[in-house]
């Protein structure tokens, strides 16, 4: 027989040694404040950044504030314009003394793992394309404007069909590919429309330029080594943002090693012409960089920059509390036991993703006569279709308490969302909205049930979709707190669990969202790429949630106009039909966020408006800077 | 023998040739790899397109066989996650990250099973059998996952003895993954060799040793263990093929390279060449080592006969 005293003794033992494993944890210091503040060097750049971009902020911690769904302060930036304002010299290098060592990033695998930018969305491309070479014009990292990068100055004529910009002259690709020229820009952009390429923009460059390399070499044309013009097929307001790295896959690629060495070896080795140069990669394991020590923007502080790909968040956090890397993405949820760590939550400088739910079935009822003939041979307006209500919309809206999902799930870091699409500091934005936003769309579940007995829908069944899109895992709860909502207020609410990906195939491609309402996320861009998709009856816009036929004639005015005023006021007057018909249910506008290792890493800023949880690694310093 | 081991080896054919309909069906019946792999804002005009140029608009039958075809060749189509990779080549690549990985786990397994589950048995209703019982317990029912997220965090981020993840720090990096992958074959393995040394030290030939002098340790050591081990081969062999299998968690907890991790983002992404060829690589080292099992026993114990 055992005596109970050994057993005792053993799980005494077993107890002890967990106790002394974990306990050394209650030593850490908990550290919440940001890193340290930037060098001279860095200062002066930041500066030159600012000045040209008119605003800016530094890097601060991720601590919860109190008075969040404050309505956001605009931020001045550099907007698209027939003149742009970008015009002045191209900005100076940033002169930096290699510290050595290795920044080591424990990410998230990518969907696609790719070198080149013509395989992925915008997002793989940012995070792994971004590092090695660059795109036309630059974003500053403070504010998120345009401003001079591989381009020093660009312009559009009068309707916005056709765009010039001007190119530095002292670019060289990596490796022995020579200097970078206008005549690199139509190899790349040939690129996004392979017959193999999957980009954000693969549709878009199809549409303006053409569906061939043939078409497409035709209309972007070098005038000479240092000038590229785009001809577009059809006036465009954003050229010079496409030609960002912000929304578009145009990074470019050394011709000569396309004509060398062909497509394979260029994705294999790709020559670039970005602060970092790609070495290798392994797939599912590992991306390294090396220092460019000669970049013409800036040359990074480290020796090289290494991207693990840890599937696992408590991997990824564990990895960071034991300083085997510096940077992590962490997710919301474990940001308090980083911190508890002494690690730091960095945010983006500016809002980085939007949240909100989307009405469906709200189809425009101009397409009614278009029904039959549509490719899935479905109707999409539906006039028996209860969210067509206005006052149905408005019951949504007004039966869901934002503060609450703010607190509860966001931890109070989110920031008042008016109007899908539309951030105060973006052209088109009306102050009105943020005036009136808590006596239109505050919350009011009397008001709610009042509103929608008067529509005469009450009690209608209404399917939930619990979805999820990479960067807001809080969608789901969030879509289980609106169960408990719209039930409240007498709707008959059924959920169902579904995959983004089948939500995309069953639901809103064929356009058969009615009677659903799902979460959804976007970034902070220009609002005109948002309504393109969403909004839109045609075309790219295979969401097609339109409260009114002028959607569309809206729409078009703001993006074939070249002229800020015009482009302005159109998506003003769009976004105040969305605003006052309650065309989608806006919730919040969430930075990006980031963990770091303080004892590692100075100063990182990033503006947070890119398809990418971070970006601008060649500006981090380390903390002994 | 000969005629066994060819219908063996025809059992085993017929069986990859299901198990390529059941794996072909069910990553069609998964969903469109295209609805994953396309941006949010692609149209249908794009995913038309790629849909023609990777092969998924002609009738699943026609792919079908394409897809066996080219598979008795070793070509399972290019990966459609990661451009430019054939799905075989990726495979290849992570199988030996797996295979020393499993192959470490079988012996952390070995190393912590045969001892106790002999000392289980030699000391029956001893603290050593209660022990050993605890152990099983813990072993069957602790799930991989969590137990490999409490080694990493007790014995890497805490106590810094080992490395969080991935392989690069050499034989180190093997440990916490293995003991968590092998901890579930401990409990299986440890009361097979107790129940078999039970059955063999009650035997008059155990008897007889000891009546002759023969030192305990010799008795059980050598002449008890030895013909205890029988049972406990014909497992040992076979949880290779499971320990490779079972390590797809763990390679998710630990960031291990293996063919696991790849079978994880490839069902993930519907990425169907990919998930294709590990499922059948899979299913030929279980076949495999069955059939090796098979033909071992006749050769381990000449008792056994074929007929």
């Amino acid at each position: 027989m055992v005596k109970p005293t050994i057993l005792v003794a053993l799980a005494s033992a077993l107890l002890l040694a967990i106790g002394v494993a974990c306990g050394g944890a209650s030593e850490e210091s908990t550290q919440t404040t940001a890193p340290a503040s930037q060098p001279q060097a860095e200062q002066q750049q930041s500066q030159t950044e600012q000045q040209q971009s008119g605003g800016g902020q530094q890097a601060s911690s991720g601590a919860a504030d109190p008075t969040a769904m404050a309505p956001e302060t605009p931020i001045p930036t550099v907007v698209a314009t027939a003149t742009p304002s970008p015009t002045s010299t191209p900005t100076a290098a940033q002169e930096t003394t290699a510290v050595g060592g290795s920044l080591r990033i424990a990410t998230i695998p990518p969907v696609q793992q790719l070198t080149g930018s013509w395989l992925g969305t915008t997002t793989s491309a940012n995070t792994q394309v971004r590092p090695f070479t660059d795109p036309l014009v630059h974003t500053d990292r403070f504010d998120g404007s345009l401003v001079p990068g591989l381009a020093t100055s660009w312009e559009a004529n009068e309707d916005g069909t056709q765009w010039t910009f001007q190119l530095r002259n002292d670019v060289e690709f990596h490796g022995d590919w020579g200097p970078f020229t206008a005549h690199d820009v139509p190899t790349s952009a040939s690129f996004i429309i392979r017959e193999d390429a999957i980009a954000t923009d693969t549709g878009l460059f199809r549409g303006l330029f053409g569906d061939t390399e043939e078409e497409m070499l035709t209309n972007i044309v070098a005038l000479d080594d240092y000038t590229i013009q785009f001809n577009l097929k059809t006036p465009n307001s954003l050229m010079d943002f496409f030609a960002g790295a912000q929304q578009g896959n145009l990074f470019m690629y050394s011709k000569a090693q396309y004509e060398a060495e062909g497509i394979d070896q260029l994705q294999a080795k790709p020559a670039g012409v970005g602060p970092w140069v790609f070495e290798e990669r392994t797939i599912d394991v590992n991306i390294l960089y090396s220092r460019n020590a000669d970049h013409y923007r800036r040359s990074p502080f480290f020796e090289e920059m290494e991207y693990i790909l840890i599937p696992e968040e408590t991997t990824r956090l564990a990895q960071l509390t034991t300083s085997q890397v510096q940077i992590g993405e962490i997710s919301r949820e474990l940001h308090t036991d980083a911190q508890g760590s002494g690690l730091t939550v960095l945010q983006s400088e500016l809002p980085s993703i939007q949240v909100a739910f989307i009405i469906g079935g709200v189809y425009n009822p101009e397409e009614a006569s278009a029904c039959l003939t549509d490719e899935f041979q479905n109707c999409f307006y539906q006039p028996d279709e209860p969210h067509l209500n206005p006052k149905v919309r408005e019951a949504i809206n007004r039966a869901i308490d934002r503060e609450e999902i703010n607190r509860e799930l966001f931890g109070g870091i989110g920031r008042q969302h008016t109007v899908w699409g539309y951030h105060p500091a973006l052209p088109g934005y009306n102050p009105r909205w943020t005036e009136e936003f808590d006596d239109k769309y505050g919350f009011d579940a009397e008001l709610a049930t009042q509103l929608l007995e008067e529509s005469g829908h009450q009690g209608y069944d209404l399917t939930l979709l619990l979805t999820e899109l990479p960067g807001v895992p809080e969608m789901i709860p969030m879509g289980e707190a609106a169960f408990t909502y719209l039930t409240n207020i007498g709707i008959n609410v059924e959920s169902e669990a579904i995959r983004w990906a089948d939500y995309r195939a069953k639901y809103y491609r064929p356009g058969k969202t009615h009677g659903t309402i799902a979460a959804t996320r976007g970034t902070y861009r220009p609002a005109d790429i948002t309504l393109r998709f969403y909004n839109r009856s045609g075309g790219a816009g295979f969401w097609r949630t339109s409260v009114d036929p002028m959607t569309d004639i809206l729409y078009d005015r703001a993006t074939q106009s070249v002229d800020p005023e015009v482009k302005a006021q159109a998506l003003r007057d769009l976004g105040d039909l969305k605003f006052d018909l309650y065309s989608e249910v806006p919730i919040v506008w969430l930075p990006a966020q980031i963990v770091v290792d303080p004892a590692a890493i100075g100063e990182m800023a990033w503006p947070g408006n890119i398809n990418a949880s971070f970006t601008h690694t060649e500006y981090i310093t380390p903390a002994s800077q | 023998m000969q005629r066994y081991i060819i219908f063996r080896v025809g059992q085993s054919i017929l069986t990859l040739l299901v198990l390529t309909v059941i794996v072909f069906s069910l990553a069609r019946l998964s969903g469109d790899p295209l609805d994953v792999l396309l941006p949010l804002e692609a149209t249908n005009e794009d995913a038309e397109r790629l849909r023609a140029a990777w092969g998924l608009d002609r009738p699943v039958h026609i792919q079908y066989f394409t897809f066996l075809g080219n598979a008795l060749t070793g070509d399972f189509g290019d990966s459609l996650r990661v451009r430019g990779r054939t799905a075989i080549s990726l495979v290849l690549e992570r199988l030996p990250n797996t295979a020393a990985l499993a192959g470490v786990a079988v012996v952390v397994a070995i190393l912590i099973a045969v001892p106790i589950g002999v000392l289980s048995a030699v000391k029956k209703d001893s603290v050593f059998d209660y022990v050993g019982k605890v152990i099983a317990l813990f072993g069957q029912s602790l799930p991989a996952f969590w137990l490999g997220l409490m080694l990493m965090w007790v014995f890497a981020a805490q106590l810094g003895w080992f490395p969080v993840s991935g392989k690069e720090h050499g034989a180190l990096s093997y440990i916490l993954p293995a003991i968590a992958i092998g901890w579930f074959q401990v409990a299986a393995l440890m009361r097979l060799v107790r129940s078999s040394m039970l059955d063999v030290l009650d035997t008059e030939y155990v008897k007889l040793a000891r009546i002759k002098g023969v030192a305990e340790w010799k008795v059980i050591w050598k002449h008890c263990l030895r013909n205890a081990a029988i049972a406990p081969f014909t497992y040992f062999a076979l949880i290779i093929g499971s320990l490779m299998v079972g390590s797809v968690s763990i390679e998710f907890v630990f960031a291990w390279p293996g063919v696991g991790r790849l079978a994880v983002d490839a069902a993930v992404t519907k990425d169907f060449p990919v998930v294709q060829a590990v499922v059948i690589t899979f299913c030929l080292v279980y076949i495999v080592a069955n059939l090796l099992v098979d033909i071992a026993y006749a050769y381990v114990d000449p008792r056994i006969r074929y007929s």
